[in-house]
C-alpha cells in the first residue's frame, strides 16, 4: 500500500537563553509525530538568530524547522505540543504538499533540504541607487524612480 | 531601450521632481518632459516595463525562508513593493507577498522597520 499523505513543515522559535531546550522540544515533537503515526522527515536547527522584531521581549530566538508527513490530526497534535510549551515563542505550520509518498519523501528530503539551503543567492545588478547597502527599490511616492538601471 | 533623443537638455538641478505622483496618469506627461531625468528617454511616459524575474528564471523559488530574495521586494520600511514598481507578474507578486507575510509571522522579516 502506498502511503500517500500530506507533507507539512513547521517552524518554531524558542527562547534564546534556555540551555538544551531545543533538544527537549524536538523530542516532544518527535513523540507527537510517532503517536499520530506520522513520518518525521527531518529536524533542522537554524541556531540562534536575530529576530526582525521582539517576541516576548526577546530580540533573538532559536529557530527550528521540522518537516513531517502525516494526516490532519498530526498537525493538531504537533501544534498542541508547541503551544503548551512555554519556551516556544512562536510556531508556524505550512502544508507543502497534499499527497506525497512518505517513504520516498523521506529518502529525498536530505538532498532537497540542502538544495533549498543553497538557494541561489541572487546576483543583483546593483541599481546604483542603493544607499547604505540597501539594494531594493526605493520607497518613494514617485514611481518614476526606477530609471537608473536603463543605462548600459 | 534608451533613446538618445532628448528634446531639451535636462535641468540639472531637479532630477527627481515629479513628487506629486501625477506623472503616472499618462496624459499630462508631454508637458512635463523637462523636469525629467533624461535617462527616462525624452518624452517616454513610463519607465521601462520590467520583466517578471520569476518568469524569466523559473529556477528562483519563492519561499518564505529565503529572506534574501524577499527582502528585495520590500522597502526599507518593510513594506511590500507594489507590482507596478517591481515588475512582477500578478501570479508571482501574489506568491511573493504571501511569502513575505509568512516570513513576517516567524520574525524573519519585519512588519514594520523603524530603522531608517
Amino acid at each position: 500500500m502506498s502511503t500517500h499523505v500530506r507533507e507539512y513543515e513547521t517552524v518554531y522559535i524558542l527562547k534564546p537563553d534556555v540551555e538544551g531546550i531545543a533538544a527537549k522540544v524536538a523530542e516532544k515533537v518527535t513523540k507527537a509525530i510517532d503517536r499520530e503515526k506520522g513520518t518525521l522527515l527531518g529536524i533542522e536547527e537554524w541556531g540562534k538568530k536575530k529576530l526582525s522584531y521582539d517576541i516576548l521581549k526577546n530580540n533573538r530566538g532559536v529557530i527550528v524547522q521540522i518537516g513531517y508527513c502525516g494526516g490532519g490530526n498530526l498537525v493538531n497534535e504537533v501544534e498542541r505540543e508547541l503551544r503548551l510549551d512555554d519556551q516556544v515563542m512562536r510556531h508556524f505550520t505550512l502544508k507543502l504538499s497534499d499527497s506525497v509518498d512518505a517513504e520516498k519523501r523521506k529518502a529525498e528530503y536530505a538532498t532537497t533540504k540542502r538544495a533549498r539551503r543553497e538557494a541561489p543567492e541572487e546576483d543583483e545588478r546593483d541599481d546604483g541607487g542603493g544607499r547604505d547597502g540597501y539594494r531594493g527599490f526605493r520607497d518613494d511616492r514617485d514611481d518614476m524612480g526606477m530609471g537608473d538601471e536603463d543605462e548600459g | 531601450m534608451k533613446t538618445n533623443y532628448t528634446p531639451r537638455p535636462s535641468t540639472g538641478g531637479a532630477p527627481r521632481e515629479g513628487g506629486g505622483g501625477g506623472g503616472r496618469d499618462g496624459g499630462r506627461d508631454s508637458g512635463r518632459g523637462e523636469d525629467r531625468d533624461d535617462d527616462r528617454g525624452g518624452g517616454r511616459r513610463f519607465g521601462r516595463r520590467r520583466v517578471c524575474r520569476f518568469c524569466a528564471d523559473i529556477a528562483i523559488p519563492i519561499d518564505y525562508k529565503d529572506t534574501n530574495t524577499l527582502k528585495y521586494f520590500t522597502s526599507e520600511r518593510g513594506k511590500i513593493i507594489p507590482r507596478r514598481i517591481s515588475g512582477n507578474c500578478q501570479k508571482h507578486q501574489k506568491s511573493v507577498s504571501r511569502a513575505i507575510k509568512q516570513a513576517r509571522n516567524v520574525a524573519l522579516l519585519p512588519y514594520v522597520s523603524s530603522k531608517i
